[in-house]
């Protein structure tokens, strides 16, 4: 299992278009993804339980990823929400 | 086992499964046999698929004429239709628990709904609007285009109970009923057209049961009984034999109908008692007859305001009235005139139980706005040589009152050169009940409406769910208003009748006839089984009674005075007739 720290940048937080952008990148990996913030940890391909975890921005995030592109999908995800998401 | 206590419409015994029907039926509840699940997951695939189409379709649209940033907000909902809390959770309640492909995904959308109202966060409730919508929509892909209630009934094992908050007269037309043992409703009356088509087909009903589809849960079993009301879940052996027996009272009844019918109602000592029909719907009238009925105790003709607004007019109402009036002829038929205020609201579906308490009703409103009163009148007195036609006059409180209504009958009369009929008071007013000597003066008959005195007499809304105070029948508040409108109109020689749910029931019209009443008029199936039970009422008993009751402090302690009577009437409405 690969994970790695990520803080939220952009305004809005981890809002429903970003949820989707995030959710949309993490279908393409074969891995089960989880994103955690605190004690709280969901799946990273539901957009439902993203925006439960209802992190607005400043929130530190753990992404983590177990299977065959584990290392590539964390990679790709952090890098994501480091951008913001693709958002200001 | 627990029972459960509702308001019985219709009369009858039934047991069966639940089939729970919310939002007006447009939601649907059952458990799944095993071999239903595969396609209910099926049904469940298809509802994705076909709102996949729908919301690209949107998206895409969205994209074109307003700008992709807007579109993003489908492409979110898309990916909430595949979420695994959603769609996978939904199909995995109906694999593990069973639950039909609407159910499974009504509890999944609930259980989201509360993670998101747990959070408690303003910025994450907004969030919520994007998956109702999306939850709604693939709600409604489910059955497309389908009454869900309609199309269950049918794929469905019977025996079942149909439980519903509300079942609009549109959906029960198109139910086949006879897959349909019974119906529990959270909301209606006796005259919510639901409950009289129920009636009309011999299903027995409770309504009134508030909590019904949340504390009944589907694929219970249950037995309920029409006529007490009550609804029993998971019924032990016991009650299951408790059941076999109301129904044999039922059958019973049935059996000897025929001899019956023409026999007349008496008691052990061979006082003659009136049994009359109330009628709800024109329509029934059949089944008054062949209840044995003596005639039309109250025909409530607001239902034709109900109907259609054309269904009013003069010729309308004509055509109605003569149509009665001929099916009964020679037996005498009371209308009682428009029991509303002018703000009726008009949707057949929820003008249900609340009429205005107070207010612009009954006679007040026909005098004030005299214009539809005039119309119904000239009606009437047009029918009226079609049969026996008795008007009766609602909500009257005082003497005066009735003149003056006396006054523009008659005068309506003139101009149409008809013939005059008979035209009594509701006495359902404290007020009216303890002046009928006075009203006596302008009424040729008097009908008790017990349900609105009872009511007015303890100042409380039996309608209402929570009620603030006692609605008890065998008070001794009622008994003693009672025996003195009994006495007064003896004294008057008026003739008096009780309409209201008390005199269908056997306990109640012991008491009844120990204050003095002598007419009755009820639901029409009620009728054969009075008629057996009062063969084993003693009059002159019953007046003993009837005076110890009077002196009760409690409904409950009038109650117990009543129950050796009662007891014996129940049972001799048991056995067959003697032939």
């Amino acid at each position: 299992m690969t994970s790695r720290q990520v803080r939220v940048v952009n305004v809005l937080g981890l809002h429903a278009r970003a949820a989707a952008r995030f959710v949309k990148l993490a279908s393409q990996f074969q891995s089960q993804i989880k994103v955690t913030r605190g004690e709280r940890t969901m799946d990273g391909k539901s957009i439902l339980g993203l925006l439960l975890l209802s992190a607005a921005r400043g929130t530190d995030l753990g992404i983590s990823a177990d299977g065959p592109d584990e290392a590539e999908a964390v990679e790709a995800l952090c890098a994501l929400a480091a951008r913001g998401f693709e958002e200001s | 086992m627990t029972t459960l206590t509702g308001r019985g419409v219709a009369p009858g015994t039934a047991v069966g499964r639940a089939v729970v029907a919310v939002r007006e039926a447009r939601q649907v509840r059952y458990r799944l046999a095993a071999n239903g699940v595969e396609r209910e997951r099926q049904r469940l695939r298809t509802a994705r698929e076909r709102t996949r189409l729908e919301l690209e379709e949107i998206s895409s649209r969205i994209s074109r004429t307003v700008g992709p940033a807007q579109a993003a907000i489908f492409a979110a909902q898309l990916l909430m239709l595949d979420d695994p809390l959603l769609t996978k959770r939904a199909d995995e309640l109906i694999r593990t628990e069973r639950l039909n492909a609407d159910w499974a995904l009504e509890r999944a959308i609930d259980e989201l709904h509360q993670v998101f109202a747990r959070e408690g966060d303003a910025w994450l409730r907004d969030r919520v609007g994007d998956f109702a919508d999306v939850g709604g929509r693939l709600q409604g892909n489910v059955r497309p285009g389908r009454d869900p209630l309609v199309e269950l009934i049918q794929e469905l094992e019977p025996p079942l109970i149909i439980v519903a908050d509300e079942l609009p007269p549109s959906v029960a037309a198109q139910l086949d009923w006879s897959r349909v043992r019974g119906l529990v409703c959270a909301v209606g009356s006796p005259t919510h057209h639901t409950v009289i088509l129920a009636r009309s087909l011999g299903v027995p009903a409770v309504v009134g049961l508030g909590s019904a589809t949340q504390v009944l849960m589907p694929g219970q079993m249950l037995a309920i009984d029409g006529t007490t009301g009550e609804v029993v879940v998971d019924p032990s052996d016991d009650a299951m034999d408790r059941w076999r027996r109301r129904g044999e009272i039922a059958e019973a009844a049935l059996r000897g109908l025929d001899e019956l019918r023409t026999r007349p109602a008496m008691t052990a000592d061979g006082v003659r008692i009136r049994l009359e029909a109330n009628l709800e719907m024109a329509e029934e009238v059949a089944r008054v007859r062949d209840a044995g009925a003596e005639g039309i105790g109250l025909y409530r003709s607001e239902f034709l305001l109900d109907a259609h607004p054309e269904s009013a007019s003069e010729d309308a109402q004509l055509e109605t009235y003569r149509t009665l009036l001929e099916a009964m002829r020679p037996l005498p038929v009371t209308i009682r005139t428009f029991d509303t205020g002018e703000e009726r609201r008009v949707s057949p579906a929820r003008s249900s139980g609340h009429r205005q308490r107070f207010g612009l009703r009954g006679i007040r409103a026909a005098l004030q706005n005299d214009q539809r009163f005039r119309t119904q009148i000239r009606a009437l007195l047009r029918a009226a040589d079609a049969g026996s036609l008795r008007i009766l006059l609602p909500f009257v409180t005082t003497s005066e009152e009735l003149r003056q209504a006396r006054a523009l009958i008659a005068e309506i009369g003139r101009d149409l050169g008809a013939n005059p009929v008979p035209v009594g008071a509701m006495i359902e007013v404290p007020a009216a009940a303890l002046t009928v000597d006075h009203l006596a003066a302008y009424a040729d008959f008097f009908s008790v409406g017990t349900n609105d005195l009872i009511q007015y007499t303890f100042a409380v809304d039996r309608t209402e769910e929570r009620r603030a105070g006692p609605y008890e029948p065998g008070a001794p508040a009622v008994l003693r208003l009672l025996r003195s409108i009994a006495l007064q109109g003896r004294r008057a020689r008026v003739d008096l009748s009780v309409c209201g749910e008390m005199a269908g029931d056997p306990m109640m019209v012991a008491l009844l006839v120990g204050l003095g009443f002598r007419s009755f008029s009820m639901t029409p199936a009620a009728i054969p089984i009075l008629k057996r039970a009062l063969a084993a009422l003693d009059s002159q008993e019953a007046a003993v009674m009837a005076r110890r009751a009077r002196q009760a402090h409690t409904a409950d302690m009038a109650r117990a005075i009543v129950e050796p009577l009662a007891a014996a009437m129940h049972r001799a409405a048991l056995t067959d007739p003697v032939s």
